[in-house]
């Protein structure tokens, strides 16, 4: 049993810990409101003397005081506040700034540190302030997830591409951000990655399922080639996403291989080919994509539905036909179709 | 006789220490991993910009599934304010539950709906749909009018026709956080294994409301509503954050909570004959991702990512927890084989452990505790300094958790910014325990006691409506036979 010394020891010192929280929760509290507010005040004029430098072209030394003289965290509120609402030359203005404030070689500094979120945010400060610091390449190939990951989106701002082999080879990390990040920002570097990409895929160097999204987001005919052979891929998903990206790229040498999806044993694929080829308005395959509204799955009825409503007048035609048929099912769908309003299929399209 | 009551109060005694024990064990472990959670939440989020996600083309699509009943004043502010959230690939599902009143007609005008034949996979079943809209004006908005079947009956109705990779479960009277899509979904993308994450709900009554956004937190003047700010602050920032280290969480909030779609569907729904359908769906899909060796992380984040607004008076609270805790018994009977089961790994031997042991038998244990003192002291079976030491010390504990809850919305987030607001937390963090605490432990005896009745009734929340900070707008009703509030 515990005694009454006992209890009253825990009681001591439960009031003493009890104490400090409030301490800590009070001192914090009102720290935090001054230092936010003293903040908020720096950043506004700051902003106001940069805006009108920028405006009039004006000597960037004042505005380097003032941001010196600024707390360190204040300095990253501003500059990660005021990128993205700028472009072109305002930024490369900006990013003169920010290096002569020092606060680029404190990111560089940072970069190169032995704890992980130390190197995480001097990277994301990099990337904020559009810095191409060499160290960046460096952690592209970094231990922590999260650091590859923002380094491969710095790489996405690349106008040179100068990481895409990098950015490629991310596509196969083993961790979903990285891959992702990797994804996004090849699909910024845009037909740059086109030839790495299809390279990539013929060799077997990117795991398709990854590289296939980013081929359908930029969408360029270049990509052709590599596509019609991921189509024949053994995997279904890889199939599917090979459908998608003929029905974005668009080229004609696709509607024959995307036809054939149609009859693919995986549902999945069968609904993105019918999707694609809708898309397209590609009306002459209209009966096979009809005969589609008596599939057992629901998801490539609903997409083979949409598709033919997307082939306009002839799409529509069937449509009709066989709402009036007698396939309850394919006929429901067949409705649920015809009655979509136009801006919900131009949305899909989107 | 005497001898031997006095026997059977030590013994009892001892039982409530080691209880008392026990409970704080678990409670030390989740502070500490609470702590050192949220530290690291800090430094992987610390600068990060989520503009370039905004543009995405790879996001994954969420569905966001609204239950409404009776919501004619608010449904079309609300429904503005989902489609209003900033995430690049976004559909909006209202699930109409059967309202008397014109919620519907408040939708086909403010929306542009046409009605579509209607068609649907079935995935679950439901009560009977009755149509089903698409909006000309807004694209990605479906809306789903069904006869009224409850909250989880008109989710399940939502999953149905929803088609995103991602559904976003909420209440439709939830204030969403603009940006808690973008937030929420990076789990998902960090990892495939993560089959559903929520995030902190907070209180939003007395805060500043504007468009359907909380724009300055608030902590509310009235003794009810403001000790659930510190309740909530407690439940979320040191409970549900603490599980993610030691565990997983087997409960997402009903207000707002992001789920896989695909392994929702395989889990068949949420279950419609239980009052906690939210915990149950967790846990369900948790053990089922067990038994089939497939993953089952679910993750909470620390960020405010909803607001709601909370019972302002006895009566309604008193439902409000009496129906939680028959939820919570419900669950733990119906999963009982999870239970210190070494096959559910820490689920099974820490999680659902901690929810019976500490959260479901908590009111008993207090009421006998509080119970024993009464008798004993009289009696002199127990010593009268300790047994008051023995209830500061409890109660302290109580306590410190509150003020440390505090802590660390302080420092990680810093949302009440003004000495007011301050003062009136330290206020309810220290004097809940006052009271306060002892109406709640009698509020779940009620529901344990009406769970073994077989009670199934939902209760009514009655609602004030959430504006520009105002604690005395004209009061709401809202009254829904099987929903939630």
């Amino acid at each position: 049993m515990l005694t009454t010394p006992v209890l009253a020891w825990i009681f001591g010192i439960q009031v003493v810990v009890l104490a400090i929280l409030l301490l800590w929760f009070w001192i914090h509290g009102i720290v935090s409101r001054r230092f936010e507010q003293r903040a908020a005040r720096l950043v506004r004029e700051v902003r106001a003397v940069f805006l009108d430098a920028l405006v009039t072209g004006a000597e960037l030394a004042p505005v380097v005081t003032l941001v010196r003289d600024m707390p360190r965290r204040v300095q990253i509120q501003l500059f990660t506040s005021l990128w993205p609402t700028l472009s072109g030359s305002q930024r490369g203005y900006l990013g003169e700034l920010a290096r002569q404030s020092k606060l680029v070689d404190h990111a560089i500094t940072l970069c190169s540190h032995p704890r992980w979120w130390k190197r995480l945010s001097g990277s994301r400060l990099l990337t904020a302030l559009g810095s191409d610091a060499p160290i960046m390449f460096r952690l592209i190939s970094d231990a922590h997830p999260l650091v590859r990951a923002q380094a491969a989106e710095w790489a996405g701002d690349d106008p040179d591409g100068r990481a895409i082999p990098q950015l490629i080879d991310m596509l196969s990390d083993p961790i979903g951000v990285v891959r992702y990040t990797a994804q996004e920002s090849l699909l910024r570097i845009g037909n740059e990655s086109v030839e790495p990409l299809v390279e990539a895929l013929e060799s077997g160097r990117a795991d398709p399922a990854a590289a296939l999204p980013v081929a359908a987001g930029i969408a360029s005919p270049g990509l052709l080639q590599a596509t019609l052979v991921m189509a024949r891929h053994e995997r279904g998903e890889v199939r599917a996403l090979a459908a998608q990206t003929l029905g974005a790229i668009g080229a004609e040498a696709g509607l024959e291989p995307l036809t054939d999806l149609l009859g693919d044993p995986e549902p999945e694929t069968r609904a993105e080919a019918a999707r694609a080829l809708g898309l397209l308005g590609h009306w002459p395959v209209g009966k096979q994509v009809s005969e589609m509204l008596a599939d057992p799955d629901y998801a490539v009825r609903r997409e083979a539905a949409l598709a033919l409503k997307f082939m306009g007048p002839p799409g529509e035609l069937l449509l009709r036909r066989i709402a009036e048929g007698g396939d309850e099912r394919a006929s429901a769908m067949a409705k649920h179709a015809l009655d979509t309003p136009g801006s919900v299929a131009a949305g899909r399209a989107l | 006789m005497t001898e031997v009551m006095l026997d059977i109060l030590v013994a009892i005694e001892w039982s409530a220490l080691v209880y008392f024990f026990i409970t704080n064990t678990f409670y030390a472990a989740l502070l500490i991993s609470a702590a050192i959670e949220l530290r690291d939440y800090a430094r992987r989020t610390r600068d990060e910009s989520s503009w370039r996600m905004l543009g995405s083309k790879l996001a994954p699509q969420i569905s966001v599934i609204a239950p409404a009943y009776n919501e004619e004043t608010t449904l079309a502010e609300s429904t503005r304010s989902l489609l209003g959230l900033h995430y690049p690939n976004l559909e909006v599902v209202v699930v109409n539950d059967g309202s008397v009143d014109d919620s519907l007609g408040v939708l086909r005008r403010e929306f542009d709906l046409a009605q579509v034949h209607l068609v649907h996979p079935g995935y679950i079943d439901t009560h009977e749909i009755q149509g089903l809209y698409r909006s000309r004006s807004h694209p990605n908005l479906i809306v789903v009018d069904k006869e009224n079947g409850g909250k989880a009956d008109a989710l399940n109705a939502g999953l149905n026709v929803a088609t995103g990779e991602l559904v976003c479960a909420i209440d439709a009277d939830t204030l969403i956080e603009p940006d808690a899509l973008l937030r929420m979904v990076r789990p998902f993308i960090e990892s495939t294994d993560v089959i559903a994450a929520g995030g902190t709900v907070r209180v939003a009554n007395a805060s500043e409301v504007e468009d359907g956004l909380v724009k300055v937190a608030r902590v509310p003047g009235k003794w009810l509503p403001g000790f659930q700010v510190v309740e909530y602050l407690r439940a979320f920032l040191f409970g549900r954050l603490g599980w993610n280290r030691l565990g997983g969480n087997i409960l997402i909030s009903g207000a707002f909570g992001l789920f896989r779609r695909s392994v929702v569907l395989d889990a068949e729904g949420y279950l419609e004959e239980t009052v906690g359908e939210d915990l149950e769906l967790v846990l369900r899909l948790r053990r089922h991702a067990y038994d089939t060796d497939t993953p089952h992380k679910v993750i909470f984040i620390p960020d405010p990512v909803a607001w709601t607004e909370v019972p302002e008076t006895l009566r309604v609270l008193g439902r409000q927890r009496d129906r939680w805790h028959r939820g919570l018994t419900d669950v733990a009977i119906r999963h009982r084989k999870v239970f210190l089961n070494p096959k559910y790994g820490a689920m099974g031997m820490v999680v659902l452990p901690y929810y019976v042991i500490v959260e479901l038998f908590a009111p008993i244990a207090e009421f006998i505790g509080l119970l024993v003192l009464a008798i004993g002291i009289p009696l002199g079976a127990i010593n009268n300094s300790a047994a008051i030491l023995f209830f500061l010390v409890a109660y302290g504990y109580g306590m410190l958790l509150s003020v440390f809850s505090l802590v660390l919305e302080e420092v990680g987030y810093h949302r009440y910014d003004t000495l007011k607001d301050r003062l009136k937390l330290t206020f309810f963090a220290v004097f809940e325990n006052f009271g306060y605490r002892q109406l709640t432990v009698v509020w779940r005896l009620n529901g344990l006691w009406n769970f073994f009745r077989g009670s199934q009734d939902w209760g009514v929340m009655e609602r004030k409506g959430l504006t520009a900070g105002d604690d005395d707008e004209a009061s709401e009703k809202a009254e829904r036979p099987k929903t939630t509030a």
